[in-house]
């Protein structure tokens, strides 16, 4: 019976004109980001170390003014001679020298020089010249990668690897909530439309949901994965490098390390499976308790967007971070770690909480429902809704 | 098979079913009828527990109840309930709702070509519902509970936009299910339909079944003829007391006790009213229902 009721909820779903607006949405998200994105010239590594050495300039004006008086920015001012100096020596090893491995070398030591200097808190360089320690970290955690795993340093795959970042980017948090949110709108509800016909079916209500979450996650699911193999396609077409080995910086155990973009995506996968899952168990249980398709995209979004509004509020409050773990691309990147100032929020954290919350809510949705045949009428009957 | 004790249903003031009770075997159809509002449907939902009455106790099979989820499913895998054509899916075809029956219920839709043949479905059922005028769809919530092939069958406003034709094709396979060992409740106001397939008709009034006609008893004939106020005013002091003047018109004479002189005596003297038609016989579900509903006014 289960597999039965789940073909019939499959032919509903290829019926329903809002799945094919779903369908097609996912299908073409991640080649039009991808055509769009690649039509911009990117900078290529040379010139954003000539970038670098030019801002780094800058620095030593500053520094200059004040090594004589202040002993901290005199040792700050060595420090930087030698980052100057590496940074130019990059600059000809990327170019005219093109020795990648030296380059790499460099690299990794003008990231523990910059390092010190934030040992020393920057003495004598303005705010907006000073380097984010998580950058130097995540540069330096792509460098060791690249040394580790022999890898060029100017090939175009490192440019594949942003595309797939930055989509992912766009694509997870907000837009895939809403996309779950409004697929998943009318799970219950709209059998309130068809209540004589379906009401009745001789097949448990937990195994009803699992039968409508499966179908539903397996079709969003299926177009992600293909629009993302389209979206792959195109850009393995237009760009020369498009290998899967090549690094992206991701935050784990409080610190940032380089993955394959192979693995990198086979995480990502990975969580926006568990996410989907989560957020149509959210569907299902906000849908028995609203019985109403509006307030599930409605109270699904309050519910994001509940701890970005208590923190412009003043406020931050811990156990609200696990409604923003549904975005994974940002819980990957450690943006979401340092948005909320909570070093916890890492991919395997995230997802033994989002787990965990998505066991609480196939709980209460079983409870609800076997409440509703525990219940004893009073002054009214009961009446069964689905 | 079915058992219901003391099934009250109220809202706040408004009593809808009222301390009801009621056992019903396999291989029986039973009419209900009563006026729209009166419980019929309210009555259909308690049977399949998708309202729970303020009391009393719905029993199958002298042991099944609904008091758990477990229970509901095992009642429910032998019992459907008719649907409406409202809740149809427009974008699915016919054979699409007739085959989730099938499958639910039986598990398999070997037989489902079988009854469109038989409901002669077979034009229109691989069309779209949308498509469909009021009585194919009537017809399909008919074949999709048929489909569904249980032992316990409820059908709230069977007949609803058929035309003769297809009322009487509904009927041939009711009886076909009867003979089959269906159990099998319909509600309709298609009242003397029910006559040519019910076993008995329950008519309900004030929350509570007021009569039950059983047309398996043969005791219960009458003389029946149609008479005015003043025709039955002039006639009234000679019939005898048990007798029935149904909705100001309708006058039927008892002839259990009577010999067949006596018969023939009344046979005579009723025929003086020529411009009216005589019968002999039971009385029809039309006419219990005439006498139970139109007779004091209320509808």
């Amino acid at each position: 019976m289960f597999w039965k009721f789940s073909l019939f909820e499959i032919k509903l779903l290829l019926k329903n004109r809002k799945s094919a607006f779903i369908a097609l949405f996912l299908l073409l998200f991640f080649p039009l980001f991808f055509m769009y994105y690649s039509h911009e010239e990117p900078k290529d590594l040379a010139e954003q170390k000539r970038e670098e050495t030019q801002t780094s300039y800058a620095v030593f004006y500053h520094l200059d003014q004040q090594r004589h008086d202040v002993p901290e920015v005199a040792e700050v001012f060595d420090y930087h001679s030698q980052i100057q100096s590496l940074l130019g020596m990059q600059v000809w090893n990327i170019g005219s020298g093109k020795d990648g491995e030296q380059y790499v070398e460099e690299g990794l030591e003008i990231n523990q020089l910059r390092l010190k200097v934030h040992e020393l808190g920057n003495e004598g360089i303005p705010d907006y010249l000073i380097i984010p320690k998580e950058e130097i970290l995540k540069e330096n955690a792509l460098l060791e990668y690249i040394k580790d795993n022999n890898l060029p340093v100017d090939s175009e795959s490192f440019m594949t690897n942003n595309y797939f970042a930055d989509a992912f980017a766009m694509m997870s948090g907000l837009v895939f909530l809403v996309i779950i949110l409004i697929s998943g709108n009318e799970l219950l509800v709209y059998e309130l439309k068809h209540q004589s016909v379906m009401r009745g079916l001789p097949l448990a209500f937990m195994r009803k949901v699992t039968g409508k979450v499966m179908v539903y996650s397996i079709f969003i699911y299926l177009f992600l994965l293909l629009g993302f193999s389209i979206g792959s396609l195109y850009l393995s077409g237009k760009m020369e490098g498009n290998e899967i080995s090549f690094p992206i910086l991701i935050y784990q155990n409080e610190a940032y390390t380089a993955i394959s973009a192979s693995h990198y995506l086979l995480y990502l996968f990975l969580g926006m499976a568990l996410v989907t899952i989560l957020l149509l168990l959210l569907s299902i249980l906000l849908n028995m308790l609203f019985k109403n398709a509006f307030a599930n995209i409605l109270v699904g979004l309050g519910i994001y967007l509940l701890p970005d509004i208590v923190m412009a509020a003043g406020f931050n409050l811990s156990f609200l971070h696990p409604v923003k773990f549904i975005d994974m691309s940002k819980v990957l990147s450690g943006e979401l770690a340092v948005e909320l100032g909570n070093s916890f929020i890492d991919y395997w954290n995230a997802m033994a909480v989002l787990g965990g919350i998505s066991l609480l809510l196939i709980g209460v949705i079983y409870a609800i429902n076997k409440f509703d045949y525990r219940r004893i009428p009073k002054d009214m009957p009961l009446e069964k809704t689905f | 098979m079915l058992k219901l004790e003391n099934i009250s249903v109220s809202y706040k003031d408004k009593v809808v079913l009222d301390n009801l009770s009621l056992t019903a075997e396999s291989g029986e159809i039973i009419g209900l009828v009563a006026p729209n509002g009166t419980g019929k449907t309210t009555l259909f939902h308690v049977i399949s527990n998708f309202l729970k009455p303020n009391n009393g106790t719905v029993i199958f099979h002298d042991k099944l109840q609904y008091k758990t989820e477990r229970n509901e499913i095992a009642i429910h895998k032998q019992l459907t309930t008719f649907p409406e054509q409202r809740d149809l899916f427009e974008e699915l075809s016919g054979l699409d709702h007739m085959k989730l029956y099938a499958n639910m219920w039986k598990g398999s839709t070997a037989h489902v070509q079988k009854i469109c043949e038989h409901l002669r479905m077979e034009g229109y059922v691989k069309r779209k519902v949308k498509t469909y005028s009021l009585g194919m769809r009537q017809r399909l919530c008919f074949a999709m509970v048929a489909a569904a092939d249980t032992p316990v069958m409820l059908m709230d406003e069977l007949m609803n936009g058929l035309d003769v034709e297809n009322v009487a094709l509904i009927s041939e396979y009711l009886i076909q299910m009867k003979r089959e060992g269906k159990l099998i409740f319909v509600a309709s106001h298609l009242l003397s339909n029910l006559d040519l397939y019910a076993d008995r008709v329950l008519y309900l009034k004030g929350g509570r079944i007021i009569h039950q006609q059983d047309f398996s008893r043969t005791d219960e004939k009458f003389i029946k003829i149609d008479l005015s106020a003043e025709q039955y005013g002039a006639l009234k002091e000679s019939l005898p007391e048990d007798h029935l003047y149904i909705a100001n018109h309708l006058c039927c004479i008892p002839i259990a006790n009577m010999d067949e002189a006596e018969k023939n005596r009344w046979i005579t003297r009723l025929s003086a009213y020529e411009d009216k038609e005589l019968t002999i016989g039971p009385l029809g579900t039309a006419e219990y229902y005439e006498k139970y509903y139109h007779e004091d006014g209320k509808l």
